[in-house]
């Protein structure tokens, strides 16, 4: 069967070809942060929250998927922290009922469009992909999704907070990039990173990770 | 027949109709005509199947649509393609199965993927015949559109079977 064409561009965007297993990203260090800067080849991404929104005509149709969704976040330990119903859109049309004359009779016709989002809150890249696809092939005809990911990312080295270039005033900002400096933004940076990794490994089981994501924040600074 | 029966209506129109040999061509006669309610015999003898039975105005009440997309959701693009391939659809449907298609075809769109379904009659079609037409039909669809075409059918012993009543 061809792979569905939401999941292929969901994860070329991603920039990762499969499932991470999550015992390899424990082990890349942080260490690498030191050499590589902004590198993320074998990191694996991290998400502050997913948020998947689902459209249909029929309200029956969306209830349903909803329970399968609730139902299948609970058992792979993904932490759902919001499910709401936006207003629904009515587009309405009213065409001619005759062929030829006749102006004055019309049909009314409407298109109901329905919608539901829910809101995952902190997921690594593989959990989120895994937990995408599932959802995405079990999509009953007629459902349309919008799935928006708001990652973290690595601050960029060069720009710096302005209270940390008023401390160092008589060295020159051209020599910033080689200085001593940087390596303890780099080391903030790395505790920052380190902070980030450890919730992403105890994500990997099943139940307890909801909980364990609500207690550690991912803070990359 | 006199001016006086003629004037008051007292006897039948029919003879006064074969004397003047006229024609009716008015819209009097085809008025109270809507889409998809078939008009009443006499004595009952038209056969309906359930979809055929029940008017336009009890959809998604007593009977759904035959079309499942999402071109027509808001802001969804691929509304004329996904019309006209349906239309396709079912016009080769109609052809290949030689009289046997028992009921209309139900289009299904999971992603790239079409499915479709519909009732065989077993009256005029032998069990290979049908296994062979659902692989030419599955392969030609498929290579018309370029997308995994997959028919789920099931098979009824007549079209007598599929009368829901008579009208």
């Amino acid at each position: 069967m061809a792979a569905p064409l939401v999941i292929d561009a969901a994860l070329s965007k991603m920039g990762i070809l499969r499932l991470v297993p999550h015992h390899m990203s424990k082990v890349t260090p942080v260490f690498s942060f030191c050499k590589q800067g902004l590198s993320t080849e074998n990191q694996d991404e991290l998400y502050r929250q997913i948020t998947v929104e689902v459209k249909g005509h029929n309200p029956a149709v969306l209830n349903s998927y909803q329970k399968f969704t609730m139902m299948a976040a609970e058992e792979l330990g993904v932490n759902i922290t919001k499910i709401f119903e936006p207003p629904r859109v009515i587009t309405r049309m009213s065409l001619m009922k005759s062929v030829f004359v006749h102006k004055k009779h019309f049909h009314q016709y409407e298109m109901r469009t329905l919608y539901r989002v829910f809101e995952f809150k902190n997921l690594t890249g593989s959990t989120a992909s895994m937990f995408l696809e599932y959802i995405q092939r079990n999509m009953p005809e007629g459902v349309a999704m919008k799935v928006t990911k708001h990652q973290l990312e690595r601050f960029p080295e060069h720009l710096k907070h302005p209270s940390k270039l008023r401390d160092k005033t008589e060295e020159s900002l051209s020599n910033s990039l080689e200085s001593p400096d940087s390596s303890s933004l780099g080391s903030n940076s790395e505790s920052g990173s380190m902070q980030s990794i450890k919730p992403s490994s105890s994500l990997s089981s099943a139940h307890i990770s909801s909980k364990s994501s609500k207690t550690t924040p991912l803070d990359v600074k | 027949m006199s001016l006086h029966q003629v004037l008051f209506r007292t006897q039948p129109m029919g003879c006064f109709l074969h004397i003047s040999r006229g024609i009716s061509l008015s819209a009097t006669l085809a008025k109270n005509r809507k889409s998809g309610v078939p008009k009443i015999t006499p004595f009952r003898t038209k056969p309906l199947t359930y979809e055929e039975a029940i008017p336009p105005s009890r959809m998604n009440v007593r009977k759904g649509w035959l079309s499942f997309n999402t071109s027509n959701l808001h802001e969804e693009k691929r509304a004329g393609e996904t019309t006209f391939e349906d239309f396709l659809v079912r016009r080769f449907l109609t052809g290949t199965w030689h009289g046997s298609l028992a009921s209309e075809v139900v289009i299904k769109r999971r992603h790239n993927m079409l499915v479709l379904s519909f009732l065989v009659s077993m009256e005029r079609i032998l069990p290979r015949q049908v296994y062979f037409l659902q692989g030419y039909t599955e392969r030609m669809l498929s290579g018309w559109f370029k997308m995994p075409v997959k028919i789920e059918l099931q098979t009824v012993a007549s079209q007598k079977d599929m009368i829901f009543k008579k009208i």
